[in-house]
């Protein structure tokens, strides 16, 4: 069964107390998440950054996006996969995915790291 | 004053002091005893909170302040406040009284806004603007509604009730004309604002007397209250939990001490309750709209 695609939003609810700059994201890096608390808000999902002290919604593409940052995909393969699942082209996903991860990044829920 | 000064005060060596006056307030659980060599101080906080003045007895908390004279603003570094054997200066970062920044205090929820209710139900007005919150709360008490809280509501966060909080209330003149009280109601205390208006205090049960609830009452509706023109229509407007979030964290008072268990209430509190935009119109017929809508 194909998924429904919508937008992938990442919403700053409460945002970090100290904000890092954000290095520019290499494409070809596999991602992983940072430890962070999850709930369910609707058809939504919370993440609850407790070390740092702020809090994101995630809607369901973006909480696919989280989930596959697992340190195996990088960014490139990530857009793979969600071209794939939720089969839409990769120009309408890319650049909506890559802010997503830009925003996850930012947020220091996400860190590259070597595969 | 060092902190040994300071704990020999809240041990009560300081009933021989003649330099400083004390008082007790019950506020949220929690006993809080003032030691204030500022008699000016004691005086308005008296008269803010005097719905919590309780009996004399043993605290969980006391605020002790050494700087004297009658100034009626606590002045950072010359107050201290103690819970249990520590001690925490005052640094000003956040309000000295009530002292929601220190345990057991911290453990709750407290949201910039007022609530009223009717049958263990609250409804939560929120907003930045005090004057049109509490015109609005007691619209709607004279509808029949109880109040339970002025400025700041608090939430448990372990079963989301709204707790009273019977601040006393800041009325303007045209609230009073609106609201058909007169001057010389005995309940109201007229102050002078630091712009050189007249405004009343009045304490919630001189007010409304018995519609002024001490009782908790479960989170029916959460709104937030809209800037809005008084010779229009009031709108309520249903909105997404997600939105209603984000509102939520942006009406905190405080971010909670325990960040994680606040956090997962106020999703908990978002999930369950539903949330409300409000342009308010007129105070009458806005009171009806929200008490037909959410509370009857």
């Amino acid at each position: 069964m194909v998924e429904v695609w919508e937008a992938p939003r990442c919403l700053t609810v409460v945002g970090r107390e100290s904000e890092a700059a954000p290095e520019a994201l290499r494409m070809d890096r596999a991602l992983t998440r940072r430890p962070a608390v999850d709930r369910r808000l609707d058809g939504d999902r919370v993440l609850i950054d407790v070390t740092g002290k702020a809090m994101y919604v995630l809607n369901p593409t973006a909480w696919t996006i989280w989930q596959l940052c697992d340190g195996r995909h990088s960014a490139d393969q990530i857009v793979r996969e969600l071209v794939r699942r939720y089969q839409v082209e990769e120009a309408a996903v890319g650049s909506e995915c890559l802010a997503v991860l830009r925003a996850l990044e930012a947020a220091e829920l996400v860190v590259e790291v070597d595969r | 004053m060092n902190d040994a000064a300071l704990l020999q005060l809240s041990n009560g060596a300081a009933a021989t002091d003649t330099t400083s006056v004390q008082a007790m307030f019950e506020l949220l659980d929690a006993r809080v005893r003032v030691i204030s060599a500022s008699v000016g101080l004691l005086r308005q906080w008296s008269i803010l909170y005097a719905g919590f003045r309780t009996r004399p007895g043993p605290a969980d908390v006391t605020v002790v302040v050494s700087s004297p004279g009658d100034a009626e603003q606590p002045i950072p570094g010359e107050a201290a406040v103690i819970a249990g054997e520590v001690v925490r200066p005052w640094t000003g970062s956040e309000p000295l009284f009530p002292p929601l920044w220190v345990p057991p205090l911290d453990h709750w929820l407290c949201l910039r806004g007022t609530a009223v209710g009717r049958a263990g139900q609250a409804v939560l007005l929120l907003s930045d603007s005090s004057a049109d919150r509490t015109l609005l709360a007691v619209a709607m008490v004279a509808r029949g509604a109880w109040l339970l809280a002025d400025e700041l509501v608090p939430v448990d966060p372990d079963d989301l009730l709204v707790a009273p909080f019977p601040k006393s209330l800041r009325l303007d003149r045209e609230a009073l004309r609106l609201l058909g009280i007169d001057l010389a109601d005995p309940a109201l205390v007229p102050f002078r604002t630091t712009d050189r208006e007249i405004e009343w205090r009045a304490e919630p049960d001189a007010l409304v007397g018995a519609r002024s609830s001490r009782v908790a009452a479960d989170a029916g509706a959460v709104v937030f209250l809209e800037p809005h023109d008084r010779t229009e229509q009031p709108r309520l407007v249903p909105l997404p939990p997600r939105e209603a979030l984000t509102r939520l964290c942006g009406e905190l008072h405080r971010v909670p001490t325990g960040f994680q268990t606040g956090m997962d209430a106020l999703v908990r509190l978002c999930s369950r309750t539903p949330a409300y935009s409000f342009a308010c119109g007129s105070p009458g017929r806005s009171a009806r709209v929200l008490d037909e809508a959410l509370l009857v």
